[in-house]
C-alpha cells in the first residue's frame, strides 16, 4: 500500500529578532531558519534566552524583527499568534477543568455561549490520537505530570498551528513520559510538516530525538546543525562551561557525559 | 496585590471617618445606617437601577467567560492561548467594581457574601465560567435571602442588621474553607 503523501514541511525564517527586557537586550539581531517535519532542539545555558525566544515567537513578549513563513512575509499580530502555539513549562495544575474542556480551550475564538458539536467531536478525535480518551472527563488536577503534558500538547495542537514552540516539555516528567512526549512530537512533525522547536536541557535527549540543534549564546545563535556534527567537547565547554565526554555507541546513538565544571578564563 | 487592597481599604475607611466627623447629626445617622447594611430600604426604583447595573455588568463579563475559564490554568498558559492577561484583569476589575457599586450604593456594606457565594457555586457547578458566573450571582441571592430570613428570626420582633448576620456566618465559613482547602487554591 503506498504511503500517504507527506505534507510540505513548513519553513520559517526569522530575521534580526530583537527582544529587550527592562531595557536590557536579551536577543540581539538573531537570525534563524527553521524547517518543519522534524524536531529542532534549542540548547543553551540558563538565561541565554531560550524561553525569551520561544515567548517572542509566540507573541507573548514584544519583539522586533521580520518573520517569513513558507516564503511569505508574516506580520506580527493576531494572525501570526494563531499560527504559533506555545507550551510553557509544566507548573502543575490544581484546576478542576476536565481534560476535554482543556483541549477545547486551544481554539478559544471558536468558543461562545454554546460550543459547536463538531468542535467537541474534533477535540475528542484529538484526544483519541493521543490515547487520552479514557481521561476525557477527568479533572486536570487529578492527572499525573506526564498525562497533563500530553493534554496540554493536545491543546496546543488543537489550535492547528504551523509552528509548535515547547519550553522544556520534559523537565518535570519521568523517563517513560519523556520518551512518550518527544516521540509523539516527532511523529506529529513528520506527519503534518509543522515546525517543532523545543528548548531542552538534556543534551542526550536532544541528540537522540532532534534532527537539528540550535545553540544560543550571548543573545544570538552560536551554531546550528545536525546533533552529530554540532555537539562536540569544545562546543560544550564554550556553551555550558563544562568538560564533557561525547561518544557514539555501536547502535549509533550519541552519548553526552558531563564530567566537570570548566574553569572560565573570561566571563561569558 | 493584597497589600494594595488593604492600603486602599484603609484609605477609604479614613475618608468615611472624615465624612462622619464633618456630617450634621441627621446625615450622620444615615451614614451609620448605611454602614450597617440593610435591605429594609428597598424600593422598586432601587431594584430597577441595581437590576440594570447587573444586566450591564453581566453582559460585559459574559463576553470574557471563556477567557476567565482559561485563566484557571495560570497566567502563562492563558497567555499561550493568546489571551492578554493584563487587559483581561483590568477589564474584569472595572466591571466588578461597577457591579459591586451598583449593589452597595443602595443596601450599604454587607460583607462576606462575595467570599462565600462563589465558593459554594464552584462546589456545585465546577469552573466553566459560562455557568459559574450566573450561578455565583444566584448563590449570592440565596445567601442574602437566607441571611435576611435569619436576621428577622434571631430576635423576634426586632431585625438584626443583615451585615452582622452575614459576618457571623461568613467568618466561620471562611476559616473552614481555609483549613480544609489548605494548599489547593490559596
Amino acid at each position: 500500500m503506498p504511503a500517504p503523501a507527506m505534507p510540505e514541511p513548513a519553513m520559517l525564517e526569522i530575521e534580526n529578532l530583537r527582544v529587550t527586557r527592562a531595557g536590557k537586550p536579551i536577543l540581539n539581531d538573531l537570525s534563524l531558519g527553521l524547517r518543519g517535519g522534524e524536531l529542532t532542539a534549542l540548547l543553551g545555558p540558563n538565561g541565554c534566552g531560550k524561553t525569551t525566544l520561544l515567548q517572542a515567537l509566540a507573541g507573548i513578549l514584544p519583539a522586533r524583527g521580520t518573520l517569513r513563513l513558507d516564503g511569505a512575509a508574516l506580520p506580527w499580530g493576531r494572525e501570526q499568534r494563531r499560527l504559533f502555539a506555545y507550551m510553557p513549562q509544566d507548573a502543575g495544575a490544581t484546576s478542576t477543568l476536565s481534560v476535554i474542556e482543556t483541549v477545547l480551550l486551544g481554539r478559544l475564538s471558536a468558543l461562545g455561549l454554546r460550543v459547536p458539536h463538531p468542535l467537541v467531536d474534533e477535540a475528542a478525535a484529538m484526544l483519541d490520537s493521543f490515547g487520552l480518551m479514557p481521561l476525557a472527563a477527568r479533572d486536570l488536577g487529578a492527572l499525573s505530570g506526564g498525562q497533563r503534558q500530553m493534554v496540554f500538547l493536545a491543546q496546543a495542537l488543537f489550535a492547528r498551528p504551523r509552528v509548535l514552540l515547547l519550553d522544556e516539555p520534559t523537565s518535570a516528567l519521568d523517563l517513560c513520559h519523556q520518551l512518550i512526549v518527544l516521540e509523539h512530537v516527532r511523529r506529529l512533525a513528520r506527519e503534518t510538516g509543522i515546525i517543532a522547536l523545543a528548548a531542552l536541557h538534556d543534551l542526550g535527549q536532544a541528540a537522540r530525538h532532534a534532527g537539528r540543534v540550535i545553540c544560543l549564546s550571548g543573545g544570538g545563535v552560536l551554531i546550528q546543525g545536525a546533533p552529530a556534527e554540532v555537539l562536540d567537547a569544545p562546543l560544550l565547554r564554550r556553551l555550558y562551561g563544562v568538560h564533557a565526554e561525547i561518544h557514539h555507541s555501536d547502535s549509533g546513538t550519541l552519548h553526552v557525559t558531563p564530567l566537570a565544571v570548566a574553569m572560565t578564563e573570561a566571563s561569558g | 496585590m493584597i497589600l494594595a487592597g488593604i492600603a486602599t481599604l484603609f484609605l477609604f475607611q479614613s475618608m468615611q471617618s472624615l465624612l462622619q466627623y464633618m456630617a450634621a447629626p441627621e446625615v450622620l445617622q444615615e451614614i451609620v445606617f448605611w454602614l450597617f447594611g440593610s435591605l429594609l430600604k428597598a424600593t422598586w426604583f432601587s431594584v430597577a437601577v441595581s437590576g440594570a447595573v447587573l444586566a450591564l455588568g453581566a453582559g460585559l463579563l459574559a463576553r470574557d467567560a471563556w477567557r476567565l475559564t482559561a485563566l484557571r490554568l495560570g497566567d502563562a498558559r492563558a497567555q499561550s492561548l493568546g489571551i492578554n492577561v493584563r487587559a483581561l484583569r483590568l477589564r474584569s476589575f472595572a466591571t466588578l467594581s461597577l457591579l459591586t457599586a451598583g449593589a452597595v450604593a443602595f443596601v450599604g456594606t454587607i460583607g462576606f457574601v462575595g467570599l462565600v457565594a462563589p465558593h459554594l457555586a464552584r462546589m456545585l457547578v465546577g469552573e466553566d465560567q459560562r455557568i459559574l458566573l450566573p450561578m455565583s450571582a444566584l448563590m449570592g441571592a440565596v445567601v442574602m435571602c437566607g441571611a435576611s430570613i435569619a436576621s428577622k428570626l434571631i430576635s423576634p420582633g426586632a431585625v438584626v442588621p443583615i451585615g452582622i448576620v452575614t459576618a457571623l456566618i461568613g467568618v466561620p465559613f471562611l476559616f473552614a474553607l481555609i483549613l480544609t482547602r489548605r494548599a489547593r487554591h490559596w
